[in-house]
């Protein structure tokens, strides 16, 4: 536990210091291995590839893909974690129309090393996800987006092949203090935004058996920038909180389920596309066919 | 038609809605993802949703489609360009 609070502090005071220091000179240069990773993920952006955590429909999907170390405290083990989806480019369905539909394939692999079988995962999963936007005006509730997946997945650990449906609800405003809209500084740096959620999933066995579970997920995001410059975005903070009121379960049998997690990230270029940073979570791991959980890790974030 | 200069004030216009920054505050060579205007993929969505709106009152023949505002380290010049390009 000590050797955790000591990571936290000096990820805190060298994050704290290295962002005075850049935000004094005009131009802060980064690192040059971080200009050498920025231009291989441009490189594979322009060719229509994004990584990402995950692709499960939510907000989420701007969360940097994650290599992790160190993690459960509670039984002061340590091991490595990967968080890592990979998007292929997205197709438009209707782009003549007032609405924007995309459809897009994509894989994830979430994984840890942990020598437990009841913490142990290791899960890749494949599908198309997709997206439905709407701007009707100004007002935040004119403008809605769906977002969803339909996935395949397998978990090696449990030896469980589901699929997975999820379809949530969410709203993109633009006047401060309205879901999805910056709030800004005087100086125009961005401070805060939050989105909230509301949907469906329902994760189903295939085998004859049949076992499924129905839930309504209603989830909380929001990202803090507390050291924030109109140029750039040194340290992010952010939280996601989801509950799920479950419907109907006789595959995960946990009842309702809650999963926190939260994160503190330090980019050093000012830009999120390369970042260390510190994730806490805790309750049903969704990315684990929901297996209790509380880790806190330290690890490098990738994102294209 | 709208000329250039019009196409320009009206992307810039809509980009600082989106941003929720004062119109004075966005430059060209801005880059839509980055600070100071910080748009994710919800607010780029919304973008070309106007911006499609905008384009078909004068060329219903033509459309953007969201993949091309969500290009990875487009600056508002290359929007402007973009839309200018749409409407020829």
């Amino acid at each position: 536990m000590r050797k955790v609070i000591l990571i936290i502090t000096s990820l805190l005071i060298g994050t704290a210091a290295y962002a005075h220091t850049a935000k004094s000179d005009s131009v802060p240069a980064p690192p040059p291995f971080v200009l050498k990773i920025n231009k291989v993920t441009k490189w594979l952006s322009d060719q229509g590839f994004q990584i990402r955590r995950t692709f499960d429909g939510s907000r989420n999907e701007s969360k940097a893909a994650a290599i992790s170390w160190n993690s459960d405290y509670e039984d002061k083990k340590f091991f490595t974690i990967i968080d890592a989806g990979l998007k292929l480019s997205e197709q438009e369905l209707l782009p003549n129309s007032s609405v924007i539909w995309t459809a897009f394939p994509k894989v994830e692999w979430h994984r840890n090393t942990i020598d437990d079988d009841a913490k142990k995962k290791n899960n890749l999963s494949g599908g198309i996800g997709t997206e439905l936007l709407y701007n009707g005006g100004r007002h935040w509730y004119a403008r809605p987006f769906i977002t969803g997946s339909f996935d395949y997945k397998k978990d090696f650990v449990k030896d469980l092949k589901t699929t997975q449906i999820i379809g949530l609800l969410s709203f993109s405003g633009n006047n401060e203090g309205e879901p999805g809209a910056q709030v800004k500084s005087k100086k125009g740096a961005l401070i805060f935004r939050y989105y909230p959620y509301t949907g469906l999933e329902q994760y189903r066995t295939i085998s004859e058996s049949g076992q499924k579970a129905t839930m309504w997920a209603n989830r909380l995001w929001f990202e803090l920038y507390p050291l924030s410059s109109k140029d750039y975005q040194y340290i992010q903070f952010t939280f996601d909180l989801t509950y799920r009121k479950v419907f109907s379960d006789n595959l995960y049998n946990n009842g309702n389920m809650r999963w926190l997690t939260l994160g503190l990230n330090f980019y050093p270029s000012g830009k999120d596309s390369l970042g260390i940073g510190l994730d806490y979570s805790y309750g049903d791991d969704p990315t684990s066919n929901f297996v209790k959980t509380k880790l806190l890790a330290l690890g490098i974030k990738l994102k294209i | 038609m709208p000329i250039r200069e019009e196409i320009r004030q009206k992307v810039k216009s809509e980009v600082a809605n989106e941003s929720n920054i004062d119109i004075d505050r966005v430059k060209d060579e801005h880059i839509l993802t980055d600070a100071p205007l910080n748009l994710d993929k919800a607010a780029l969505g919304m973008l070309t949703l106007t911006l499609r709106k905008y384009i078909k009152t004068y060329r219903s023949d033509r459309t953007v489609v969201v993949k091309e505002v969500r290009k990875s380290g487009l600056t508002v010049k290359a929007l402007v360009d973009l839309v200018y390009e749409k409407l020829q």
